[in-house]
């Protein structure tokens, strides 16, 4: 017997944030401080500062890393800390579900509920991707899905990396970030 | 009576070829062989700008630069002080007195004399508005007008402040080839009260115009630069005519220094977009290399301009020392840009996101036609307006014309078999669809 497939509610809105101001993730600006940034392709509006001290960013989406010192955070999809783990002085390779401790040769893995120590290491896990600018790239982190913050001869960019649509930007600064001209 | 000796000390033989000149209304001025640096209230510095030159055929060099005694001091002269013929440098003499009097200076140089005086008087300061902040300006500072075209009167807002702990009445404000529009005098301020002073200058010609602001005693010079206009083509976009949603370059062919400064304003009285700008706000300062014909932004020869998500006048201003220029662009009221378009499938529902902007600002229709597997239309098209969305999303603080719109459509049946969408927004301009999203 075949089924049929019948559509018969939508929901746009309803409190469940139908329409919102587009976001394309998280960043860390050069004064390593952690914000939004808003906005679509070209159209991007750097948000307020959420967290200073941010040594690393990786942000993807669903979820994320935010490395301060000693300390690396696993991040909710709204941004909000759900797990610590302590960090000593060395390398950490962020991938969207673990931290490489080059150091150790351990990795720290989100589990989806708790952070679990591993000692199995696949590198390929971490593999970064081929960057523009790559002579002058001075930082690269994920800030979302298919983009890339990298910071290039002092100046932020904003890398999708989206099949079909891999394209480079320029990431306007903060407004209140006096110490970029 | 209050003295003190401040020494500029030469050598002897030098003496005849050093000049001493100050700054005053009407530029650099011989300084006379007494000098009056005018009032300032205890606390509050009074600079002038000195400028020592040797007019001789043989470098000098002062070993040592001296000053002592309550109230004055010499700043910004590198010691020792060297001097090539034909050379000068300048430097500031500080008055700062302690408390209230009269107070006085004797200056050697180049072998000549001369006796500086001023006087503390407890009285009004004044602080003018300058990128958002109050700056203090200090008697005998400067209020910069910058670069204006000739002929156009550019306005300056001042405050006069009493920062006393006891009530001023200010009785006379007199201004030198500006216009001071201000409270009816005499005006008592209280302890910590301020009025505003609209003080409007115009160049009547190229080159440095010097006026002067004198409220009660105290003396402040007024500085504008008259500038031309720059040739037509001065403002270079990457192409000419502007859409919203792009990144474009700018580039500036002006031979001199100068200030890039960006204006906005959207259609239909909408707020502002905060989208439209340069990278690093709505001003970026830029050089130009000796002999070179193109600004420079850092180390680029052109800078990105962001043409935001709303229609409107792009108004972008360049200013040099040399002239202005002015360049309008109009980024036209458009159908929706997509930016994103994904379509998904979590259990029995269907979750369809988009993100992009309008750049009307308006209510978009959106319409769904669902397909099975093999591409055949499911049903008829499903249309929505959602105008009390739109509306709400709009007066939440909507940055520009952006949004993102996730629909959920939970299905009844076998939700498997629903294998694409195609999605069309219109607004007053048109249609926007997407390709066909194939539903993953």
């Amino acid at each position: 017997m075949r089924r049929r497939a019948l559509l018969f509610f939508l929901l746009v809105c309803a409190g469940r944030g139908g329409i919102q101001a587009p976001r394309v993730g998280y960043w860390r600006d050069a004064q390593n401080r952690m914000r939004a940034l808003e906005g679509v392709a070209r159209s991007f509006i750097p948000g307020p500062v959420l967290r200073e001290n941010a040594l690393a960013l990786a942000w993807y989406g669903g979820g994320g890393w935010l490395r301060t010192s000693g300390i690396l955070e696993r991040l909710d999809e709204s941004g909000a800390t759900v797990d610590r783990y302590p960090l000593g002085p060395g390398e950490v390779r962020l991938a969207p579900n673990a931290a490489w401790l080059v150091d150790e040769g351990a990795i720290v893995r989100w589990t989806g509920s708790a952070l679990q120590y591993e000692y199995a290491v696949d590198p390929q896990e971490f593999a970064l991707p081929q960057f523009p600018l790559a002579d002058e790239v001075e930082s690269a982190e994920p800030m979302g899905p298919g983009w890339w913050h990298l910071r290039a001869g002092g100046r932020s960019h904003a890398l999708r990396t989206t099949p079909g649509r891999e394209a480079l930007f320029v990431m306007p600064d903060p407004e209140d970030n006096d110490a970029q001209p | 009576m209050r003295s003190l000796s401040l020494l500029l000390l030469l050598g002897v033989a030098v003496h005849a070829q050093i000049r001493v000149s100050v700054e005053a209304p009407a530029g650099f001025q011989p300084l006379p062989s007494f000098y009056s640096l005018g009032v300032t209230n205890p606390g509050e510095p009074l600079d002038v700008r000195l400028r020592v030159k040797n007019e001789g055929g043989v470098s000098v060099t002062l070993p040592t630069v001296e000053a002592s005694g309550a109230g004055f001091s010499v700043l910004d002269i590198p010691v020792p002080l060297s001097l090539a013929p034909g050379a000068e440098v300048s430097l500031r003499v500080r008055f700062l007195p302690p408390e209230e009097g009269s107070y006085s200076a004797s200056l050697l140089a180049g072998g000549s004399a001369y006796l500086l005086y001023a006087t503390a008087r407890a009285g009004v300061s004044l602080a003018c508005e300058e990128d958002g902040n109050l700056a203090p300006i200090p008697s005998g500072g400067v209020i910069d007008f910058g670069p204006a075209l000739v002929f156009r009167t550019v306005e300056r807002r001042c405050r006069l402040q009493n920062r006393l702990n006891t009530p001023l009445t200010v009785g006379r404000v007199e201004a030198d080839r500006a216009f001071v529009d201000g409270p009816v005098l005499p005006v008592q301020l209280a302890p910590g009260q301020e009025v505003l002073l609209r003080i409007s200058m115009t160049a009547p010609a190229p080159g440095s115009a010097i006026g002067s602001l004198r409220v009660d005693g105290r003396t402040f010079l007024l500085r504008l630069t008259g500038v031309v206009p720059l040739p037509s083509g001065t403002i270079l976009p990457e192409h000419e005519t502007l859409v919203s949603g792009e990144q474009v370059k700018i580039r500036l062919a002006v031979a001199a220094a100068g200030t890039l400064q960006l204006e906005f304003y959207p259609d239909g009285g909408h707020p502002d977009d905060p989208a439209v700008r340069f990278p690093g706000g709505r001003s970026a300062r830029f050089t130009v290399p000796a002999g070179d014909a193109a600004a420079r932004f850092g180390t680029s020869d052109f800078i990105v301009l962001q043409t935001g998500t709303l229609s409107g006048r792009i108004l972008l201003r360049v200013t040099t020392a040399q002239g202005e220029a002015m360049r309008e662009f109009r980024t036209a009221p458009a159908r929706v840009v997509l930016d994103q378009a994904e379509a998904a499938r979590v259990g029995d529902t269907l979750v369809l996101s988009f993100a992009g902007f309008d750049n009307t600002r308006s209510s978009p229709s959106v319409r769904f036609r669902f397909a099975d597997r093999a591409g055949n239309a499911l049903g008829e098209p499903l249309l929505i307006q959602p105008e009390r969305e739109w509306r709400s999303y709009y007066a939440s603080g909507a940055m520009g014309g952006m949004f993102s719109v996730k629909a959920v459509f939970p299905v009844w049946g076998d939700a498997s078999l629903v294998g694409s969408v195609t999605v069309e927004f219109a607004n007053g301009v048109g249609q926007t669809s997407t390709s066909r999203l194939p539903i993953r």
